[in-house]
């Protein structure tokens, strides 16, 4: 079907359903230069609505006809409805007065339906091992599931919580109780309509039946969890709980909101229909092939411009493909021969090869990796302060994260959080990066060292990870320890780790979090098992405060607390290489998990 | 010869035990498991042992090949832990691109191979001879992944001819699945067909150098018609014993080749189910393996009776 016909097919659909008014119509018909007596036809063939009449849906360019490769057209005729020659701006098309914000819709809209069309296709590392994002807090999961799920809260460009599926939410003075309010109207993929009841199930699904680590914290806050209306839920909690929307956020294992009968009857196991509230939908998914997913065109988006991850949605995509290619080589060649859009997980080395490939984009991206040494907490030589300030001492940061990740792909920062969010803070900085081995010599003498050998646990998969121990075991025996590494597989790495008699010293990273709360060392039985009372009792203030300000103040006694205590060495930020094809626009989203909402193709 | 292919299809059962409890061995007590692969890094110790526990994997070592090795009874290789349906349907979805890679680079190495080591070994310490040979030590020398990685940069990436990956299946479009499958396939025949070019020269500079041939000769015998009829039937008895080995190493190479290719075969199935742990799908997909490789040695033994009429099984 020729281009102009599947466009005029789909407003002819959009007219009947009430989704478009007849002023909207003109404004596209002007894009696509159709002539007036088709415009006319249309119209009587559809029993086009009044202008005064609101389309029963909002407005919404993902259920108009997609521009595509139709942006030809609106240069072309002139419309006889007055509609300028060269811009073909909508806005005059309709010959009838229009208020500042239909205006201001308008000439969004015109701009935005050039941009849609085409299928976007991601080379990513691993095949997701599961999109139920309930049971897992794999990244591939986070990259996949996040364009067919809504959460209740999400972030902005400033990384502040703001609503999403949520339309306001209460909090009393004394903080016991929360009150969800929904945005009305939302729909699922599969037609029905967002309520409390979906939410409710949902969350009880992924707290009490999963028991996911956030949920049941939440829960274990929570007195009662009760639907007041269709769009209405309320939680009586039994002490403030200040993460309260920040558990229930956009995040890794996140609490994506699912029909009720869906998340009923998966129970623990993961759910067999794949139907959110998403910008896309789902289509097709073959195991080793791809996962394929295409624009939701009754999508109900939040009328607040675009921003980070929240506001407007633009699916400008009419496709998304993520195809699992586990070889980077073959990542990055696909790239180059035009088979990818989109390479995930490239290392920095590519960057010169790839920058000299006019139609591939390579550059560094925004800081989403925080790497960590980690010590073990739980037995063994590490369990001496003084080991652990001697390992503090001989790290020089900045050498380790050269060979991490390469020149301009890090950045020095002592805090827990990323620098350029509200999290920020330098506290325990004279402690990092000090790089002093005659300070960590007396620290040994101290400890009494006696040669043990200090085993270093890394994954080999993980070349930043792995680079890091190879140079922190040089910077250890420079300073007088005896070190080795212990390089396995990302599968293996968990399991060595999960015996803490077998490593002193473990290699790994967090992916960016927006906020504190959300970082897995918060919790005591994870990885090296830190679990001081001292820490106890900070991380209880993290999360039940309700103030921004003693939040903060929170994360700030954290932050000197691992300076002081030293369960872990922080390295520094490390920073991807983000590499695509030239015509992809607008690669924002990139450092919360990639979000291809709001991007399109340009050629 | 029927008795004979019973008893060696009867053989079977104890290669299978010996492989079934190698292969479970190896991926039960090595380190790693599905559980924290399935939960990703933010998992807390206890979490993983809870969906240990639940996928059977915190039973004894005994009880579980038991109750692995008792499916296997039943033709049952069990189910995916992450494709969440059985090994035997994965296997067999991902059959045609394997078996089809494995016919397309055996042809390919055939074709090229066995020309290859006739003419070379009839131009014995000739140019051509020479030349044959420096490929052949190179095709030995480059493994297929590397060779693949190259073809791509100058097919796909330099020249844009060919796609750098990915498949499609022969029934739905016929051009674009031999467009998907000629690198992969040259990149994995090339080192067979070099292999096969040295040992059909060697062969056949032992038959040439036979009495009968010479023999053969002395009678006025066209030459080519010595070197077919005469020299090359007798060196097919190696060659063939060669090709049999070389499907078995095919099958293996397949496994990086299609990693490289992006193409959803057999191979690519195991090293994915490695990468996270999917015992049964390991376990499954090495046995399917085994078998075959033991059917393919039955069929070049059979074959020998048809090539060497010296050659009977005892009844």
């Amino acid at each position: 079907m020729h281009e102009t016909e599947k466009h005029l097919a789909l407003m002819s659909d959009a007219l009947e359903n009430s989704r478009l008014s007849r002023r909207q119509l003109l404004k596209r018909s002007a894009i696509f230069g159709l002539s007036a007596p088709v415009i006319g036809s249309l119209l009587a063939a559809c029993g086009g609505e009044d202008d005064e009449e609101e389309p029963a849906a909002e407005s919404d360019p993902t259920t108009a006809a997609p521009a595509g490769e139709a942006t030809d057209e609106p240069e072309a005729e002139a419309e006889p409805t007055d509609a300028p020659e060269d811009e073909g701006d909508p806005t005059e098309a309709s010959g009838a007065e229009e208020t500042p914000e239909e205006q201001a819709e308008g000439e969004l809209d015109a701009e935005d339906e050039e941009r849609y069309g085409g299928e976007l296709r991601i080379a990513i590392r691993n095949e997701p091992p599961t999109i139920d994002f309930h049971l897992t807090s794999s990244t591939e999961t986070f990259h996949v599931a996040m364009h067919m799920f809504e959460t209740l809260f999400t972030w902005d460009e400033e990384f502040q919580l703001v609503p999403d599926l949520v339309d306001t939410h209460e909090i009393s003075e004394d903080g016991l109780l929360n009150t969800l309010h929904l945005r009305q109207g939302v729909l699922f993929h599969d037609g029905s309509e967002l309520t409390a009841e979906d939410v409710v199930a949902t969350i009880d699904r992924w707290a009490n039946v999963i028991g996911v680590g956030f949920g049941e914290q939440l829960m274990s806050a929570t007195n009662e969890m009760r639907i007041v209306d269709d769009y209405t839920i309320e939680f009586e909690m039994s002490e403030p709980f200040g993460t309260f929307g920040v558990v229930l956020s956009r995040q890794n294992n996140g609490c994506n909101i699912y029909p009720k009968e869906i998340a009923e009857a998966a129970g623990e196991e993961p759910i067999e229909e794949f139907i959110g509230t998403g910008p896309y939908r789902f289509v097709e998914y073959e195991p080793d092939q791809h996962f394929l997913m295409e624009r939701f065109e009754d999508y109900v988006y939040r009328d607040e411009p675009s921003s980070g991850y929240g506001g407007r949605k633009h699916a400008y995509f009419d496709a998304i493909r993520f195809i699992p290619v586990t070889d980077e080589a073959a990542r990055v060649a696909g790239l180059r021969a035009g088979d990818y859009d989109f390479s995930t997980d490239t290392s920095s080395d590519q960057l010169e090869p790839l920058q000299g490939d006019e139609n591939v984009v390579a550059e560094a991206g925004p800081t989403n990796s925080n790497d960590q040494i980690l010590l073990n907490m739980d037995q063994g030589m590490m369990l001496d302060i003084n080991m652990r300030k001697a390992v503090q001492a001989a790290v020089n940061c900045e050498g380790i994260l050269l060979a991490a990740h390469g020149e301009g792909f890090f950045e020095l920062n002592p805090g827990l959080m990323w620098e350029n969010t509200v999290w920020h803070s330098t506290a325990g900085e004279d402690l990092y990066n000090i790089g002093d081995l005659d300070l960590a010599k007396q620290y040994l003498e101290d400890a009494g060292y006696d040669g043990t050998e200090v085993r270093i646990l890394v994954s080999q998969e993980w070349l930043p990870s792995y680079n890091t121990a190879v140079i922190l075991q040089q910077q250890l025996e420079d300073a007088g320890m005896t070190a080795s590494i212990q390089a396995v597989d990302a599968p293996s790495y968990s399991d060595t780790r999960a015996d803490t008699s077998s490593w002193e010293i473990a290699i790994t990273f967090f992916n960016f979090r927006t906020d504190p709360a959300q970082l897995p060392t918060m919790r005591c039985e994870w990885g090296n098992l830190w679990c001081s009372d001292a820490k106890v009792d900070i991380v209880a203030r993290l999360f039940s405060e309700v103030q921004f300000e003693d939040r903060f103040d929170a994360g700030v006694d954290l932050q000197q607390l691992i300076y002081d205590e030293v369960p872990a060495v922080k390295t520094g930020d490390g920073k991807p290489l983000l590499a695509y094809s030239a015509r992809l626009q607008n690669v924002e989203l990139v450092r919360f998990g990639y979000a291809f909402w709001n991007m399109w193709f340009e050629e | 010869m029927i008795k004979y292919t019973i008893r060696r299809l009867i053989l079977l059962l104890p290669v299978l035990l010996v492989v079934g409890i190698l292969v479970f061995s190896l991926v039960h007590l090595a380190p790693g498991d599905p559980a924290s692969v399935m939960l990703g890094s933010d998992a807390t110790n206890e979490d993983i042992l809870a969906l240990r526990r639940e996928l059977g994997l915190e039973d004894p070592f005994y009880v579980q090949f038991a109750r692995w090795f008792g499916d296997i009874l039943r033709l049952d290789l069990g189910d995916s832990f992450f494709l969440e349906r059985p090994v035997s349907e994965a296997l067999l979805d991902r059959a045609q691109p394997t078996v089809l890679l494995t016919v397309y680079s055996l042809t390919l190495a055939i074709l090229i191979g066995v020309p290859a080591g006739i003419i070379s070994a009839i131009k014995r310490n000739s140019l051509i001879d020479r030349m044959v040979m420096m490929v052949a030590i190179s095709g030995v020398a480059i493994p297929p992944f590397v060779l693949g990685i190259l073809l791509i940069l100058v097919f796909a990436v330099s020249f844009g001819w060919l796609s750098a990956g990915g498949y499609a299946d022969i029934r739905d479009d016929p051009i674009e699945h031999f467009k998907h499958m000629v690198m992969p396939a040259f990149s994995l025949g090339f080192s067979a067909a070099a292999l096969l070019a040295r040992l059909v020269r060697s062969a056949m500079l032992e038959t040439l150098g036979e009495d009968y041939v010479r023999t053969a000769r002395a009678k006025g015998i066209a030459n080519r018609n010595v070197i077919i009829r005469h020299a090359l039937r007798n060196a097919l008895i190696p060659t063939v014993t060669i090709i049999g080995y070389t499907l078995g190493t095919l099958l293996g190479g397949a496994v990086v080749t299609e990693t490289v290719f992006v193409i959803p075969g057999m191979g690519r199935l195991v090293v994915q189910s490695v990468l996270r742990r999917d015992f049964p799908v390991i376990q499954g997909a090495v046995m399917t393996i085994a078998v075959f490789y033991v059917l393919a040695n039955l069929l070049v033994d059979i074959l020998y009776i048809y090539i060497d009429p010296r050659i009977r099984y005892g009844d």
